[in-house]
């Protein structure tokens, strides 16, 4: 058997190609500022970032959304991000601890909960509606990695209703994908970040959750701390740090349902 | 490309391409590993040959978050790999393009690997051998000898690697990061566009990636049948 494999010249024509391929991979890193961002930013951050590349125009802002639990983790595993927004200051300061932030975490604005019913139900007003037997399924983010799920779970047990209601919880992978959930009318009700259901000059008509009930929810943000960065990079990464301070953005953070931190 | 036709989006079709790269790059570097690999296993009848055999089909049984899980921590810049990686002033293979094909290439090695086998076996080395008693170089064996004889395990060991890739989503989510042209694959893309409530942008990109998938497997099969005649 062995005789007839030709394992020599075999060997030669695969190094060969895979040499050819693994040059046709290899390209130059293209020039983005890559921004992490807590999904409940997502229309914020998009807006903001839309009205930045406007007025400042440079290198192109890319914003990837995620848990602020799951996107810090990447981080941390060396994920080539340049800023990181986390709706909750325990992760961004979690990350300048750990060495892995230029500068302490800066505070933008407050977040709050509000309560979502699915579009055929009657609006429950105050979290103990949601005994009801309507109410079968009522969605939160995953307490573990996702700051609003965190929130929702503590609103829930302070307000005494945790262990009536827990049969009926189900969990979305971050914030936005439990506010789809209640939006597609998989589940009946759920606990998400205001600034997913606020647009600007629109009053959303969901209730807010009382602050009393959980640990405030300050979105924060830190500019990463990176191996490999180049200069313009890191001055575009400055001039967005920067921008979210300007009062334009401030403005824009609070038309989406956000508080002055 | 003319994107009014499907109206999609430049980053839809960023990710198609990306997607296309990543199944092509996959495939290619899949057989190149499982011809030599898949011809061992064949043959072999030794310990060492199922325990190998034991590693090859692992993806295949185990949950893709458990190879994405192990994938993370070997490249991480803090252990193992990545480590020695950025010692050497490397580029990190995580959260990179190279790195989801690194990935890949694990996840659907069962998949190149087991076709080829069976088809080798069905071969078996008589071929070769009156092959070689007639003077062939070892070159021209395996060129002109055991590849053609091994046409339909080849089709199969491709399309069902650019197949199974294409379909990849747990560990791309784990080791990608979602980062748009270098890891935001037609599953990932699509997913965000769930997310994003984006509904008719994830029906469409669902409804290509359906439409390829059909079309794909359905002309690899008609290749296949006619190869067998």
């Amino acid at each position: 058997m062995l005789k007839t494999w030709p394992a020599k010249s075999l060997m030669k024509f695969f190094c060969g190609l895979l040499c050819v391929v693994s040059l046709g991979i290899h390209a130059e890193p293209p020039l983005v500022l890559r921004v992490a961002a807590a999904s409940d930013l997502r229309d914020a951050l998009n807006a903001i970032s839309h009205e930045f590349q406007q007025t400042e125009p440079g290198i192109p802002v890319q914003i990837v959304f995620g848990s602020s639990g799951k996107l810090s983790q990447q981080i941390q595993h060396g994920a080539p991000y340049d800023l990181y927004f986390s709706a909750d200051m325990h992760f961004a300061e979690q990350l300048w601890q750990k060495g892995f932030a230029q500068q302490e975490p800066i505070a933008l604005a407050l977040g709050h909960l509000v309560l979502v019913t699915r579009s055929s139900l009657k609006l429950a007003v105050q979290l103990a509606d949601l005994q009801a037997p309507q109410f079968r399924h009522i969605a939160i983010a995953e307490p573990q990695h996702a700051p609003y799920g965190d929130r929702a779970k503590q609103a829930l047990e302070n307000s005494g209703l945790w262990n009536r209601l827990k049969h009926k919880i189900v969990y979305g992978e971050n914030v936005a994908k439990t506010f789809q959930l209640v939006e597609s009318g998989a589940v009946d009700a759920a606990l998400v970040g205001i600034a997913l259901v606020t647009k600007p000059e629109q009053i959303q008509p969901y209730p807010v959750i009382n602050q009393d009930l959980h640990s405030p929810l300050v979105t924060a943000f830190i500019k990463v701390k990176k191996a490999q960065s180049s200069a313009e990079i890191s001055s575009r990464a400055q001039q967005f740090s920067d921008f979210m301070r300007s009062d334009q953005a401030q403005q824009l953070l609070l038309s989406y349902g956000f508080t002055a931190p | 490309m003319n994107t009014e036709l499907f109206r999609l989006s430049t980053e839809d079709w960023q990710a198609i391409w990306l997607t296309l790269k990543l199944c092509s790059l996959t495939t290619l570097i899949l057989l190149c590993i499982a011809i030599p690999l898949a011809w061992w296993l064949a043959f072999g009848q030794q310990k060492r040959h199922s325990f190998v055999e034991a590693l090859v089909t692992l993806p295949l049984v185990l949950p893709p978050t458990v190879l994405g899980f192990y994938l993370l921590l070997l490249l991480s810049p803090n252990h193992g790999i990545g480590n020695w990686l950025t010692a050497a002033g490397l580029p990190p293979l995580l959260f990179s393009f190279e790195g989801l094909v690194l990935g890949s290439v694990i996840y659907s090695l069962p998949f190149a690997v087991q076709p080829l086998k069976q088809c080798f076996r069905s071969i078996g080395t008589q071929p070769l051998e009156t092959a070689a008693l007639l003077g062939a170089k070892k070159f021209d064996r395996f060129y002109n000898v055991l590849l053609p004889l091994a046409k339909p395990g080849l089709i199969a060991a491709a399309s069902l690697s650019f197949a199974h890739t294409l379909g990849e989503f747990g560990m791309i989510m784990m080791i990608g990061g979602s980062i748009a042209g270098e890891t935001k694959v037609l599953s990932v893309l699509i997913y965000d566009h769930t997310e994003a409530m984006n509904y008719d942008a994830a029906h469409q990109l669902s409804f290509f990636l359906l439409v390829l998938s059909v079309l794909l497997l359905f002309i690899l099969n008609r290749w296949q049948q006619d190869s067998r005649r």
